[in-house]
């Protein structure tokens, strides 16, 4: 059987492959696309504010009425949120995991102290694909030339 | 009387020689005329167009050194630069990040079709150009059976790009996460003209490359490969396994050029949008006055701006001239067509042309002898 021999060709190309997956983890990471959606509902025993301004890093500010719901899109795990619930203002630091695509905070909790995992829960969107309606895919742009 | 008669043959060659971009210069301007465009509108819509096509007419360049003609199997890599972004609309990466990561996911892809491309290539030597059309075809069957079959069911795809049937990519994917995000990443606006400066640059970087790797031991190599296969074998270089480069490097540049391209227009059209990648590349650098053996980078930035010049002008000349949009439609995939055929014929007639010159002077020379 022949032993592979490091010479230092070898090695390098096996370094710049290394990098080439380094690079692509690091592109992943700071390129992760994530929506937060922020509730202003009630959450257990806190009662939903009458009007909340809220904003994710420096993007413009949204306002919440009872019951209502925004999303901010944002890039990479790391943000900064700003809340002002009618003069009560606080600035907190989230990290969105890695695989978590959208996640939804629920402002009332937030503003009353409970930890990260009670006031951030990850949102599946949940959608309706109705069977009958099934895309017709084109896989040939000359099909309809060739007739039936 | 002899002088004029040699400036009047030199004129006719370099007419001949230059047939096609001088008939698109002519073609262009009457274009122009007839369509009722503003000069900033052209030159808006010519920058778009060349710093959208730019990268992938440049693929073509490093196989004609290597004398294989027109690489047709660029679509290999334009549907590996596909798959790239498929990945990352269905992770949700975008930006500049995004754009990297499709590139990265799409290099080993394209460097797998370039090898076995080039091997097949290989095997059908002076016919390299007809085969890589073919293969086009051959590895087009082999994507449709991923992307429509695979994906959802055997490749984990779980985002809104995929059919409601739950396998397969929809016909559009919308790439609004990297739309335009090279081209806007050093916004520059001058006289009303939008300039892709990042995008410019990436192509600047590219020919660099190119004018740079044609000086390297490989470059020397190929354009020794290109002019005589037995020579160079001579010579001791290894003839197959530098086609096989040259064929590697235009397929892993023409899945960039097709990322670069997408990511300007901003939606995947699934299964078409690589099709006619090939086609138009080679049209625009043949109208560029490239030849099947003999192109440069000159050859790809006029071809692209007269080839892209006809297309933009045509439908609105048509429809200013005779009220029918669709016959510039119809011109310009016609005269696509019609220049490739064009320079084919004419680079069979100067081979033709320049065996009988050669012919002709060996037997002068023996008369001479004599």
């Amino acid at each position: 059987m022949n032993k592979i021999k490091f010479t230092k060709s070898l090695c390098i190309r096996i370094i710049a492959i290394l990098l080439v997956i380094l690079l692509a983890v690091v592109m992943f990471i700071i390129g992760k696309q994530h929506k937060i959606y922020f509730d202003n509902k009630d959450w257990g025993p806190y009662k939903a504010y009458q009007f909340v301004e809220v904003s994710v890093d420096k993007q413009d500010s949204v306002e919440l009425a009872k019951r209502d719901r925004d999303v901010f899109t944002v890039v990479a795990q790391g943000h900064t949120i700003h809340i002002d619930a009618m003069g009560d203002e606080k600035d907190v630091k989230i990290h969105i995991p890695l695989f978590m695509r959208d996640v939804l905070i629920n402002i009332p909790a937030l503003m009353n102290g409970e930890s990260q995992d009670q006031w951030m829960e990850e949102f599946i969107v949940q959608t309706v694909t109705p069977s009958s309606a099934d895309e017709t895919v084109v896989t040939d742009e000359t099909a309809g030339l060739l007739g039936d | 009387m002899k002088g004029n008669l040699l400036s009047g043959k030199k004129a006719g060659t370099f007419l001949l020689n230059n047939m096609v971009p001088i008939m698109f210069i002519v073609i262009g301007g009457i274009g122009i005329v007839f369509s009722g465009f503003s000069g900033t509108a052209i030159m808006n819509e010519m920058m778009t167009r060349l710093s959208r096509n730019s990268f992938l007419v440049i693929s073509l360049l490093i196989p004609i050194m290597a004398g294989m003609g027109l690489n047709f199997g660029m679509t290999l890599g334009a549907m590996a630069g596909q798959i790239g972004l498929i990945f990352i609309t269905e992770w949700g990466i975008v930006g500049i990040p995004g754009m990297v990561l499709a590139a990265i996911i799409s290099t080993p892809i394209s460097i797998l079709l370039g090898w076995w491309c080039g091997k097949i290539l290989n095997l059908a030597k002076g016919r390299e150009m007809v085969t890589s059309y073919i293969i086009g075809f051959f590895v087009n069957g082999i994507y449709q059976l991923v992307v429509l079959f695979m994906m959802g069911s055997i490749i984990p795809i779980k985002s809104e790009i995929l059919l409601p049937r739950g396998y397969g990519i929809r016909n559009t994917v919308n790439l609004i996460g990297i739309r335009k995000c090279l081209d806007n990443l050093i916004p520059l606006k001058i006289a009303g003209v939008s300039i892709p400066l990042a995008t410019f640059i990436l192509i600047a970087l590219l020919c660099v490359f190119i004018l740079w790797f044609k000086k390297t031991k490989l470059g020397q190599d190929m354009r020794a490969v290109g002019q005589d296969m037995e020579v160079a074998r001579e010579a001791g270089i290894k003839v197959e396994e530098t086609r096989i480069i040259s064929i590697i490097i235009s397929t892993v540049l023409a899945g960039y050029g097709m990322i670069i391209y997408l990511q300007n227009m901003g939606t995947l059209n699934t299964y078409n949008s690589h099709n006619q990648i090939g086609m138009f590349s080679a049209a625009a650098l043949l109208v560029g006055g490239a030849s099947v053996d003999k192109a440069n980078i000159r050859n790809v930035f006029l071809g692209v701006i007269l080839f892209h010049l006809m297309f933009y002008v045509a439908p609105y000349a048509g429809k200013n001239l005779i009220g029918e949009a669709q016959l510039g439609e119809y011109f310009r995939v016609f005269v696509s067509y019609g220049v490739i055929t064009l320079a084919l014929v004419m680079y069979e007639m100067r081979k033709k042309r320049e065996g009988r010159e050669k012919g002709e002077m060996l037997a002068e020379a023996q008369k001479e002898a004599k």
